[in-house]
């Protein structure tokens, strides 16, 4: 009955909506466009949109009204819009490639998957009652293992399995749960009823994606959103934040330091991390960022060592203490699980977690509920055999062609394999495999999934789907289901299973229901969940030091190009007067870049200025190349990528895409000219960066660090170019050249013209660009703002030394820079002909900046902590 | 018999070492035929924390921390122990088939909790190699005790002692091959011949007394950790033999503890920042103490 008036309810507004949409649009065709007989041809049995009488489902008909009218170019504009949000959002995920990881924009289908009140209330209570289950299962597995002895369940099937952890076991169990938070992979399948085909007890990617995914469909199908009454995420991830609150082991009152542990940009929802990271509030952390001491987690950050509460983790449990859990890889924080073991850090999911990913649980779980619960499980999981019996292995060996086949190793050693897409080859080498140690195989029926509409080039067809649902242990008990998830789609109409292997699609699940409930607008909610009780931390160390780099590297990379630019000015379009001069002055530029800039010797011999330009512009191999900068740059903004704000991070996507000019005339003047716009729009993406991050990075720790960064290295840049245009006196006509080249690169030519109507005199050039205070280009401007900065920074001295090496160094360098006078640096000695004042007072300045430098990484990052392993070789002799 | 076992293991680097964690397993374990009457674990420098827990085989282990910059830790045991003698399996009939026909099907909770000692471990998988080498001792329908005391007698004839010829990361199958190695080794391939049968092994370290040859002096701190093996014999328990001696661990055995094999036993074992060159000195003395 209830069902019946939301549907007629859907139905009035749904008309509403329809003529809207047309009076906006004009000029589009009454007719449908899409070809829903072509798409019921080739949709599954079951079909989420329409019913098996070949009917739109009432609840669908917002969606479907949306798209229904809409024309092939239209469709593509839809998936494009979404494509754009998802780029301009910057969502991305790795592929791990043959060498290094891949970045995409996530696939994100324009179509949402729709959940009905009454399949959605099945399935949230089937899953609460698999989490309760699955935890008992946890405590039990890791704890008195009644399930073993009482022969519920093999123990060879929980003993194998990779992520059952042995040092995991006889830690103390609190009545919390293990399991605080759990994932499962949800769906349909022919028979029309929801099946579970995969259990997550660890490092649960998605729910990140899930929230952007609503975000960005939200805004591109506002009024069938309205209409479906699609129920909120905010309230989920409110509770999900108060679980993790709750966790914390402080008994005192005290507000929990929470951070969230991530593997790294490297891992393939790193995206996802950073953005969790920000919307909860909670400071993004790898394992490099904390620390064992006194038997509790430390952050390492620029304020000192904080102590950490709960970590929030997306670290697999065999890499996430070397110490206790040994992989080999030596990956992870020694002794993290020794301090959850001894409770003053909890870890969610604890460690071990992992270990409900059993596929051969399936098997015994129906009878594993009616003993630990009394219930019969409300959503089936797939027929399952563990091969480890004699019976079951005769069944999986005789019915291989049709079962799927999963392993208790980890996927390296052997992946999930659907015996459906194999050859016959190939299944008789699995049966091969099999017989050679069964106990290690689970065999399971292979579950036929329902359709759902996607656009895939213009055309709306139906696609196989699986969802990934998400629970948060209650506060107070229980579990909360997120009222939406992560749809996965497969990427061709004819796929029957759903891989990301064979590049399977998102979707965002909508879950229809009473929104009021937990009407919590997602940004407000963004805002407030930010500020819920947790403790605030300084910055990591380690993202620190990137935003130091960073701020080196951009402006390392703003010297390069501009001088670079200069270089192929004057080969491109400077007439001067003689081809030999020209030549010189090219030479004397290019070896000045070398130098300068810390590029990496030519290869080709000295002369060829044209082969150097473009290894110069093209090289990614040769060091301090431009390709080679904007690669490192890349590298150091994306391990502080939740530190960025949304313009900031377009910013740097354009910085990123560089393209190094590797068209097929290297040497064509057409190439010189573009590289010459090239470095142009480099220097004004940089100092697009720069301003944005002047006016939108609060100035605590991470922007001081950052234009430290910056001065640092513009004061390097400086101090070289003057030892290398004027420690000798050039002939008269290169000199004039050098010192305009010198101003061009200082990028301080006009403001030499503005402030002195001389020519270029090199005493009045040397008290603009060491001595003046006031020219934001000068040394002393530098160091100034560096003084500045580094006052700000958190005072981490001790009583021992209660000045530190920063200051001491920073002290000596004003005390140089007093010392120097011009007329001193520009003396020419008569023995050397060289300006030896100059060069030695430039060189001691910057050997004093390159000390204060190391000493700010010494004092703010010092994350050097490489750990080795101590080994026990004493297995010595005793009696033969 | 009464023992004060000493073993001090010293690490010196040649880089300062800023932060160490670590977890040791040199605690003798309690038995009905051991008894700790003292025991103490002393590490210098001093460690920030410490702390105690026992592992998934019921072994003592303790987890300290050292924060202050070193370039030598060392870890010294000290511990009396007094060792009675072990009952020996009265009932020799059951033949080894017998034996994994009953640990298969795991009727008891000792059978079952021996069956997890027939899996496969990191480093002792069972092999057709090791399989084929225990076949000459394990004939069909032969006792399952007889058969592993022919086990332990042929690894310690066909085996060269010989110091130097492996490493902790030496595998089995290259023990095999070469015939060479040391007390760890041999036990390791011990164990993996019996898992390679389905049998229960498991993997012990621990001390042997010294017994200084006749008309010398007993040199203190002369002697090494030892390791051994264990075969489980339904109906009766462990039976721990040692195939670098040829000999039924008995009184002169001190046991600190078992596992699957060498890495779960390990008796010292860290992560540190710094510390390169790392030298390790061991020094074990198994005094007998009359009491």
């Amino acid at each position: 009955m209830v069902l019946g008036v939301l549907t007629s309810l859907d139905w009035s507004v749904l008309s509403m909506i329809s003529s809207a949409t047309q009076s906006q649009s004009q000029g589009l065709s009454p007719v449908q466009s899409v070809d829903w007989r072509s798409y019921r041809q080739k949709a599954a049995k079951v079909d989420e949109c329409f019913d098996d009488q070949q009917n739109i489902r009432p609840e669908w008909e917002p969606i479907i009204s949306h798209f229904s009218k809409a024309s092939p170019e239209q469709l593509d504009s839809f998936s494009e819009d979404v494509w754009r949000r998802l780029r301009e959002n910057g969502v991305t995920y790795n592929i791990q490639g043959e060498a290094e990881p891949e970045r995409r924009t996530w696939p994100l289908d324009p179509i949402p998957l729709l959940f009905s009140e009454p399949d959605w209330e099945k399935i949230s209570a089937g899953l609460v009652q698999r989490a309760g289950l699955l935890d008992l299962v946890l405590k039990d597995f890791y704890g008195p293992r009644r399930l073993i002895k009482e022969g519920l369940i093999p123990q060879e099937l929980v003993y194998r399995h990779h992520k059952f952890l042995r040092p995991i076991s006889g830690q103390p169990l609190t009545h919390e749960e293990f399991l605080a938070t759990y994932a499962a992979n949800i769906s349909r399948d022919s028979s029309g009823n929801f099946w579970v085909v995969n259990d997550y007890g660890e490092a649960l990617d998605g729910a990140g994606y899930a929230l952007e995914n609503r975000s960005v469909i939200v805004g591109t199908l506002p009024d069938a959103f309205a209409s479906c009454r699609v129920r909120r995420l905010a309230s989920y991830f409110r509770q999900f934040k108060e679980m993790l609150i709750a966790r914390s082991p402080k008994d005192d009152g005290e507000k929990p330091r929470i951070v969230l542990m991530s593997p790294g940009p490297g891992s393939p929802a790193y995206f996802e991390h950073a953005f969790l990271a920000a919307y909860l509030g909670i400071a993004l952390v790898q394992s490099g960022d904390l620390t064992v001491r006194k038997g509790c987690v430390w952050l390492k950050s620029l304020g000192g060592l904080e102590q950490v509460d709960v970590i929030f983790r997306f670290v697999h449990s065999h890499l996430i203490d070397p110490l206790a859990i040994q992989s080999g890889t030596g990956a992870g924080v020694p002794g993290l699980v020794d301090a959850a073991r001894q409770g003053n850090v909890k870890i969610i999911n604890p460690v071990g977690a992992g270990a409900i990913e059993n596929p051969g649980l399936y098997a015994f779980l129906p009878r594993i509920a009616k003993v630990l619960i009394g219930e019969d499980l409300i959503l089936p999981n797939a027929a399952t055999w563990w091969c480890g019996g004699e019976k079951e292995l005769n069944y999986v060996l005789q019915n291989l062609d049709s079962l799927v086949i999963k392993s208790l190793q980890d996927k390296h050693h052997f992946d999930t394999t659907f015996c459906s897409q194999l050859s016959k080859g190939e299944i008789s080498e699995l049966r091969d495999k099999i017989k050679q140690d069964p106990a290690l195989y689970v065999a399971q029926q292979q579950v036929y999934y329902s359709s759902a509409p996607s656009i895939s080039e213009g055309v709306v067809e139906p696609r196989r789907n699986i969802t990934r649902c998400f629970l948060t242990a209650k506060a107070g008990g229980g579990y909360e289901v997120m009222p939406g998830g992560l749809v996965k789609t497969a990427k061709r109409v004819d796929d029957l299973i759903v891989s990301s292997r064979l590049g399977a699609e998102s979707k965002d699940a909508w879950v229809a229901g009473k929104p009021e409930e937990d009407f919590v607008s997602l940004w407000n909610a963004h805002a407030e969940l930010g500020q819920i009780a947790v403790r605030r931390s300084h910055l990591p160390s380690r993202a620190g030091e990137n935003l130091f780099w960073t701020g080196r590297y951009t402006s390392r990379l703003e010297c390069l190009a501009r001088t670079v630019r200069h270089a192929l000015n004057c080969h491109v379009f400077d007439t001067m007067a003689g081809e030999t001069l020209k030549a010189e002055h090219l030479q004397f530029l290019l070896n000045m870049i070398v130098r300068v800039c810390n590029v990496a010797p030519p290869r080709s011999e000295r002369g060829v200025i044209v082969a150097e330009l473009s290894s110069l512009l093209s090289d990614r191999q040769r060091a301090g190349s431009v390709p080679s900068i904007i690669e490192s740059l890349r590298i150091s903004t994306a391990n502080a990528k939740d530190l960025w704000s949304a313009d900031t991070r377009r910013v740097l996507n354009q910085l990123a895409s560089y393209e190094s000019l590797s068209s097929s005339a290297r040497t064509s003047n057409t190439y010189f000219y573009e590289a010459t716009d090239k470095m142009s729009s480099i220097i004004t993406d940089i100092n697009a960066f720069v301003g944005l991050s002047l006016e939108s990075m609060t100035r605590d720790g991470g922007w001081l660090l950052l234009d430290a960064g910056r001065r640092i290295e513009q004061a390097q840049f400086i101090l070289a170019v003057l030892i290398e245009s004027i420690s000798v006196e050039h002939p008269a006509g290169q000199e004039a050249l050098i010192r305009e080249a010198m101003l061009v690169s200082l990028d301080s030519l006009v403001t030499y013209r503005r402030t002195y109507t001389t020519q270029l005199r090199l005493d009045l050039i040397l008290e603009l660009m060491i001595l003046d205070r006031n020219n934001p280009r000068s040394l002393t401007y530098q160091i100034d703002q560096l003084d500045k900065h580094i006052l700000k920074l958190p005072n981490l001295s001790d009583e021992a030394a209660p000045e530190s090496a920063v200051a001491i160094h920073l002290r000596e360098l004003y005390e140089k820079i007093s010392l120097l006078s011009v007329d001193h640096l520009l003396k020419i000695s008569e023995v050397t002909a060289r300006r030896e004042g100059l060069i030695f007072r430039m060189d001691d300045i910057s050997k004093k900046l390159s000390e204060l430098a190391s000493s700010l990484d010494q004092l703010y990052f010092r994350h050097s902590d490489e750990f080795s392993a101590i080994d026990s070789v004493d297995e010595l002799p005793r009696y033969t | 018999m009464n023992y004060r076992v000493t073993h001090k293991t010293t690490y010196s680097y040649s880089d300062r070492v800023t932060l160490s964690q670590n977890e040791v397993r040199l605690t003798p374990g309690a038995s009905p035929w051991q008894t700790v009457t003292a025991s103490q674990i002393t590490v210098s420098p001093r460690p920030s924390s410490e702390s105690v827990s026992t592992d998934f085989y019921g072994n003592q282990v303790r987890h300290f921390t050292i924060e202050k910059p070193h370039r030598r830790m060392t870890v010294t045991l000290q511990s009396d122990v007094s060792v009675t003698p072990r009952p020996v399996p009265t009932d020799r009939t059951i033949s080894w088939e017998e034996a994994v026909a009953q640990i298969s099907a795991a009727r008891s909770d000792a059978d079952l909790d021996a069956q997890q000692f027939v899996y496969p471990s990191r480093l002792i998988a069972p092999s057709r190699e090791l399989k084929e080498f225990a076949a000459s001792s394990f004939i069909p329908g032969r006792a399952l005790v007889e058969a592993s005391i022919d086990l332990m007698r042929r690894i310690y004839k066909e085996f060269a002692y010989t110091t130097g010829a492996t490493t902790t990361t030496t595998s089995i199958q290259e023990v095999l091959e070469t015939r060479k190695g040391v007390c760890q080794d041999f036990a390791q391939v011990a164990v993996g011949c019996l898992r390679s049968l389905k049998l229960p092994a498991r993997y012990v370290s621990g001390y042997l007394e010294t017994i200084p040859p006749p008309g010398k002096e007993r040199l203190i701190g002369a002697d090494a950790s030892h390791a051994w093996f264990s075969v489980y014999i339904p109906g009766f328990g462990w039976l721990d033999l040692d195939p670098t001696n040829e000999l039924i661990v008995g009184e002169r055995h001190v046991t600190v503890g078992w596992g699957r094999d060498f890495a779960d036993v390990s008796p010292v074992r860290g992560m540190m920042v710094g510390g390169v060159g790392q030298k390790l000195d061991v020094s074990v003395d198994v005094a007998p103490v009359n009491v």
